[in-house]
């Protein structure tokens, strides 16, 4: 596993080049850009290229780069005067919250949807599973997302439409739904529940569909295999018969819910700005419209180490489940 | 028809053993007007490049231009036979904006496609073909940017290269050819084992042509279905960067941008960000349905079926 863990090594430092050379390199003038842009004054600017190194060469630059991602210093964002770090970990708990949530409703929804499918295949409930994984991956979510507010929010009246709720009477981790349970404050409880229903519902529903079909074709696959002759040859049925099903199965659905999770990630950029949902989405759009590039380049950076270790998790999820894969 | 399919299946039979694509598109071609899901998706394919390519000669009124000495009386009016879709907040009718943006997104799909195909096409086949530190290299490089989550690398690519229809192009284009290199690499892979190509280095055909000339046309048929499919991704992902403020800018009838400004509206004048949306959904599904049916089509297992029942 430690052997496995180091492999991610030059993935990381690889990303952290391409960040270096997305923020460092393409800009004709860096300073100029984290300083604000055109409306920048040139004694900001200058600052700017003291304090972050602009004048030594670039290889110098990148070192200074990486060693500042890892202690911390992640640069100042214009816009709200703060370490862009501080501002990170103040939004992220949402994001997370809302990532969270739409993943496991996806797959909450999407085994049983992708089995009935794959049990009822080429019915009339197959057709309608496929049009809906087609659907989900078709409509752009922040389309989706106004559709939902304007159905549950402002026809029906159910749901609301924006924010993320109230916090609970303590918070320790910062995701609202979690510490309400834990404080056992059932009141905060359903109200952030119906806080997360509309984005969590919207960002689940884009890849819902895809999570179904592959359950639906992995499992039609594993059906159809020899070794699922021989446990029927050998008198298997009921329970024992379908836990060979949900053991091969398992790994191309780990795999693709973890891609997903990368989906969800950039999903909830573009949805957050229309829930109003305080997450690291919202915080880059905001950072996007004022021309606040360390805050963009702080959120790309966070969002993609994120997605590298839930790849981490899933590539240690395969070792879990198939013993035939080594770490 | 049965009988034609048959001679077609035949022939293509024949053709399969020179292992050329022809053979697959021909019987495609067969299949796809047998399934009307799939050919549901070619039209709305074909319907979108036409109104793609001669939208805006056809549209009622001008997209772009204001009319200043109506817009009072023309603005934010609800769907009639006049204004279809309706009209925007400086009295433009949105039909002719929804057509023109046609054009917008079949620009920008083209624009990331026909950067992001030959740079995959040409890195994949040498990553395969010559292996070792080449494939090693080659091969890194494009994990690093398969680590982002896509659109979160278009939008950091995007904000770099300041707002604008361009800079979303370029952007998406640099996010989009790792999974391509991917593909064409591990079909190459399995191509270049085969007995043909060892017979022709053993006639001493030059590197270039059997990479060009033998591997390629034999390792494009998975390329194919992803590209039908990545058509949808890029105008979803270039719409999405409007929406959020990069890519198009006003007054550029763009999808996702038009979906943005009606929100300001929402949900008295809903026609402002309904129309657009649904033109981005429709289209999407469109290269979706296209491409999943294809998929099903080229799958060599789905054609055994096939074959086995026209037997039967």
């Amino acid at each position: 596993m430690i052997r496995r863990a180091l492999t991610f090594i030059p993935t990381i430092v690889g990303v952290l080049i391409l960040t270096f050379v997305i923020s460092h390199v393409i800009p004709a003038d860096p300073a100029r850009l984290w300083a604000g842009g055109v409306k920048a004054r040139p004694e900001i600017i200058e600052l700017m290229r003291e304090k972050y190194h602009l004048n030594l060469p670039i290889h110098e630059q990148l070192v200074l780069y990486i060693r500042d991602v890892f202690t911390g210093n992640w640069r100042e964002s214009p816009m709200t005067k703060r370490p862009v770090l501080v501002d990170l970990a103040e939004y992220f708990p949402a994001t997370a919250e809302l990532a969270i949530v739409a993943g496991l409703i996806q797959i909450a929804l999407g085994i049983p949807l992708g089995l009935l499918a794959a049990l009822k295949r080429d019915t009339p409930v197959d057709h309608l599973i496929r049009v809906l994984a087609l659907i989900g991956v078709s409509a752009p979510a922040f389309w989706l997302a106004i559709a939902l507010q304007w159905i549950f929010y402002y026809s029906l009246g159910l749901l609301p439409a924006t924010s993320r709720g109230i916090p609970p009477s303590q918070t320790y981790t910062g995701l609202y739904i979690f510490d309400s349970l834990l404080t056992g404050d059932w009141n905060a409880l359903v109200i952030n529940l119906r806080h997360i229903a509309l984005p969590s519902l919207t960002l689940a529903f884009t890849g819902l569909g895809i999570i179904a079909r592959v359950v639906r074709n992995t499992t039609l696959d594993v059906l159809s295999s020899e070794f699922m002759d021989f446990a029927e040859a050998r008198g298997l049925s009921g329970a024992k018969f379908y836990r060979h099903v949900v053991k091969n199965s398992s790994i191309p659905i780990v795999t693709i819910a973890g891609l997903e999770f990368g989906m969800l990630l950039s999903g909830a950029i573009v949805i957050e700005t229309v829930f109003s949902w305080p997450g690291i989405g919202l915080y880059a759009v905001n950072a996007i419209n004022s021309l606040d590039y360390p805050a963009i380049m702080g959120s790309t950076l966070l969002i993609s180490l994120i997605f590298i270790a839930v790849n981490f998790i899933v590539d240690i999820a395969y070792a879990i489940i198939d013993p035939r894969v080594r770490l | 028809m049965l009988k034609k399919f048959n001679r077609v299946l035949l022939k293509s039979n024949a053709l399969r053993s020179v292992g050329s694509i022809i053979y697959d598109w021909r019987l495609a071609f067969e299949v796809i007007k047998r399934s009307p899901l799939t050919m549901t998706g070619l039209i709305i394919v074909v319907g979108f490049i036409v109104l793609g390519a001669i939208g805006p000669y056809i549209a009622p009124y001008n997209p772009i231009e204001i009319d200043f000495s109506s817009i009072a009386l023309k603005r934010l009016q609800p769907p009639s036979l006049q204004h279809p879709f309706g009209t925007d907040e400086y009295g433009r009718d949105l039909f002719s904006r929804v057509l023109a943006g046609a054009r917008v997104s079949l620009m920008v799909s083209m624009a990331v496609m026909s950067i992001a195909i030959p740079v995959g096409l040409v890195l994949g086949l040498v990553a395969g073909y010559y292996g070792g530190v080449i494939d090693e290299i080659i091969m890194r490089v494009t994990d690093v940017f398969l680590s982002f989550p896509g659109l979160v690398l278009a939008i950091a690519f995007s904000a770099t290269l300041g707002a604008g229809l361009f800079s979303a192009m370029l952007a998406l284009s640099i996010v989009w050819w790792p999974s391509y290199v991917r593909v064409v690499r591990a079909q190459v892979l399995v191509v270049r084992e085969q007995l043909f190509i060892e017979a022709a280095k053993a006639m001493g055909v030059s590197t270039r042509r059997i990479l060009f000339k033998h591997i390629l046309p034999n390792s494009i048929t998975p390329l194919l279905v992803l590209v039908t499919l990545d058509f949808g991704s890029v105008i979803l992902a270039s719409s999405a960067l409007s929406f959020i403020g990069l890519g198009a800018q006003p007054p550029t009838p763009e999808w996702g941008r038009l979906v943005a400004d009606g929100r300001k509206w929402f949900p008295d004048k809903w026609w402002y960000s309904f129309f657009p949306g649904l033109a981005i959904l429709i289209t999407v599904l469109g290269f979706n349905i296209l491409g999943d049916g294809l998929r099903d089509i080229l799958d060599p297992r789905f054609r055994r079926r096939l074959e086995f029942r026209e037997v039967k």
